[in-house]
């Protein structure tokens, strides 16, 4: 291609069109392939279905959810993505947060008094988390049972001195970020996971933030677009996570926002609406959802004054502020809702 | 939605092929799934050559759609729940589908009940791997199969830890980047080889890895965890000078490989990062070599300027440098 590329423009009414009917044909095989995550698909879309206003969405899909997350709590009290499916502390996340979201933790949907026993039991001695009964070991079970048991306003239920230490060994001291497990590889999706836990908990000032932040910002390449690893390509995907973090240890501004914004309007799907990984590649709720909710950071965090460029920006964040919401960078959950909740969190400022 | 008698009937007996085939074969190679759109009719879609199982793609709903629905009915008490019929469902879903834990983990109730022995489940579990490569699933399943195997029969022997550094470099040979593959590595490592000697042997074999993956990071990530075991390693077993010294040898190896492959490989994020770790490894064990580490990358530094040789990422070291190491290069 030659000349000056036209950029497409950001279709918001496409992408809440395309994420309120993205949900699979009952009985496809799409459907029954993915039921293995439907509690987080769940969460992924209500969250992105709020950030564009769609109250009368939720309202009329309210009750038919709740007894889906009903059906699926366990006896251990953990939560399954879907019935009859084994429970685990990544969907009991996903469940709490969708019980939030529809201020429904007051309503005995789920015994929360349980949930909160579950996701205890799941503490080692060295503070971190199992993900489920048989075993494994994430930094993303620490932010899973943090994030869940700060929502629940339980935190107090687990070790929390250790689970910080347990995050704060999985930090790679060559470039301040973080790891699955102690020596593990940098990652970004991983750095926000640490970084929420330590927000949640009041521990965030433990990090290197300078030496954090420089590594995240070289994940974006010259495309604009961000990638969670070293040597990889970019994913919309990391304009959540490695914006929410910079945005946690206050340098969000580091990021080029112009680019980032050109990388994220090529993602879009012009004539379905969603967002994809890449430009050209199919759409899914997920990325639709870390789509909007990058922007959503680049809209009403980023400082305008460090804006890199001289060119117009290829976003009107100004008229954007009016239709998409506030996200909460720790918990990925709307601000107006986690407002209310008065969770404590910290965040550091440069 | 409950499927039609003949969709049921066509599922069942695909389920029968292939358990012929599972029953007989016990050095199955490989699984995939063949991309054929349209039925040929009375022909079963079960491909099997040279100890190679395919699956005709046009039989994937059907086999999948009754082998999810039978299973929930196995979970849910409504259908009979025997071993066999266990194993079947989840090895067929699994299959096709590497990411449904709860399949997973009702194998792994079948280990416990031992109706499914440990060595043929890592074999299982290798057949997937090899169509899925980047799938942590099953990475977790065998590390947990592994630390069952481990209760009752102790410490795996060199030839088993062998194996599983092998099938580690498979699957990172078969996809980019496998974060899964090479977390897996430095828990086999961790756990059962933690000695100066294996540590040695990975830093030779990780070599030879890098060089041909130059642009995989995780493997430079791996090799930084060994070269940081390593010193540790050292400091267990010497007194804290001679621990420095030898540790600073593999450190300035380790500068020299970096040279080299400079020089033959332009523009690679992983060097550069490699390097900073190295430099900052140096400084942290002898601070008063600080100038003399500053010195040396100067040199490099103006060389690559001059030669006009990776100019982004000479520009982001100088910063970091700047930034981290209060070291100016004006």
């Amino acid at each position: 291609m030659s000349g000056p590329k036209t950029l497409p423009p950001l279709i918001l009414d496409k992408h809440k069109d395309f994420i309120m009917n993205c949900a699979p044909t009952d009985g496809s095989l799409e459907q029954t392939m993915s039921e293995h995550l439907k509690m987080s698909g769940i969460y992924w879309c209500l969250t992105a279905i709020n950030l564009l206003q769609g109250d009368e969405y939720l309202a009329n899909h309210r009750a038919e959810i709740l007894d889906l997350i009903r059906k699926c709590q366990h006896s251990s009290g953990g939560i399954g993505p879907s019935e009859n499916h084994d429970p685990h502390l990544l969907h009991t996340l996903s469940a709490i947060q969708i019980l939030t979201i529809l201020d429904a933790l007051e309503e005995d949907v789920v015994d929360i008094s349980k949930v909160v026993s579950y996701v205890k039991s799941l503490q080692q001695e060295d503070g971190s988390f199992f993900g489920d009964k048989w075993g494994e070991i994430d930094v993303r079970f620490s932010f899973g049972a943090i994030a869940t048991l700060s929502l629940l306003d339980k935190l107090d239920e687990i070790n929390v001195e250790k689970a910080v230490d347990f995050i704060m060994k999985c930090n790679n001291l060559i470039d301040g970020s973080f790891g699955s497990r102690p020596g593990s590889e940098s990652h970004a999706g991983l750095v926000y996971c640490a970084l929420g836990a330590l927000a949640l908990t009041g521990f965030l000032d433990k990090i290197d933030a300078d030496l954090l932040g420089w590594w995240l910002c070289e994940r974006q390449l010259p495309s604009g677009g961000l990638n969670g690893r070293p040597e990889k390509l970019p994913d919309l995907c990391y304009s959540w996570w490695v914006l929410a973090s910079l945005q946690m240890i206050g340098r969000l501004h580091w990021i080029d926002r112009n680019k980032l914004a050109e990388f994220i309007l090529a993602c879009q799907d012009q004539e379905t609406g969603g967002f994809s990984d890449r430009p050209g590649n199919v759409v899914d709720p997920f990325h639709t959802l870390f789509g909007i909710a990058g922007i959503s950071l680049l809209t009403h965090f980023y400082q305008t004054s460090t804006d890199q460029s001289d060119k117009p920006a290829p976003i009107d964040f100004e008229s954007v502020k009016n239709s998409i919401g506030f996200i909460n960078p720790v918990l990925c959950l709307p601000e107006t809702i986690v407002s209310k909740k008065n969770v404590k969190m910290q965040l550091l400022f440069l | 939605m409950d499927t039609s008698d003949e969709d049921t009937s066509l599922a069942k007996r695909i389920l029968r092929d292939l358990r012929i085939i599972f029953d007989r074969e016990t050095n199955l190679l490989e699984f995939d799934i063949v991309p054929v759109e349209d039925k040929t009719l009375n022909k079963s879609p079960v491909i099997f050559e040279d100890h190679r199982l395919g699956l005709e793609s046009w039989s994937i709903k059907y086999l999948y759609t009754y082998c999810y629905h039978e299973f929930l009915k196995t979970r849910s008490h409504r259908a009979r729940s025997d071993s066999a019929t266990i194993n079947e469902l989840t090895r067929t879903l699994l299959l096709i589908n590497p990411e449904l834990k709860t399949a997973w983990n009702c194998r792994k109730q079948l280990v416990i009940d031992k109706y499914l022995t440990i060595q043929d489940e890592l074999t299982f579990c290798q057949l997937l791997m090899r169509r899925r490569s980047k799938n942590m699933e099953n990475f977790t399943h065998r590390q947990w199969l592994i630390q069952m195997m481990v209760k009752t029969q102790g410490h795996p022997d060199t030839n088993f830890i062998n194996n599983e550094l092998e099938l580690c470099l498979e699957a990172a040979r078969r996809y980019q980047s496998n974060y899964y593959a090479w977390t897996y590595r430095r828990w086999v490592v961790q756990t059962y080889a933690y000695n100066l000697n294996a540590c040695l042997h990975e830093m030779a074999t990780s070599k030879a890895w890098i060089e041909r993956h130059i642009s995989d990071y995780s493997g430079f990530g791996y090799r930084q965890y060994i070269i940081v075991t390593i010193g540790s390693l050292y400091l267990d077993t010497q007194d804290k000078l001679l621990a420095y010294e030898d540790y600073e040898s593999i450190l300035v190896n380790e500068m020299d490989l970096i040279n080299d492959l400079l020089r033959i490989h332009c523009n690679r994020e992983s060097l550069y990062l490699h390097r900073r770790f190295v430099v900052s490894q140096l400084l942290s064990i002898d601070g008063s070599k600080d100038k003399e580490l500053y010195d040396r990358e100067k040199d490099f530094i103006i060389q690559y300027l001059q030669i006009g040789r990776d100019k982004l990422l000479i520009e982001r070291l100088i910063r970091w440098y700047q930034r981290f190491l209060n070291w100016n290069f004006t």
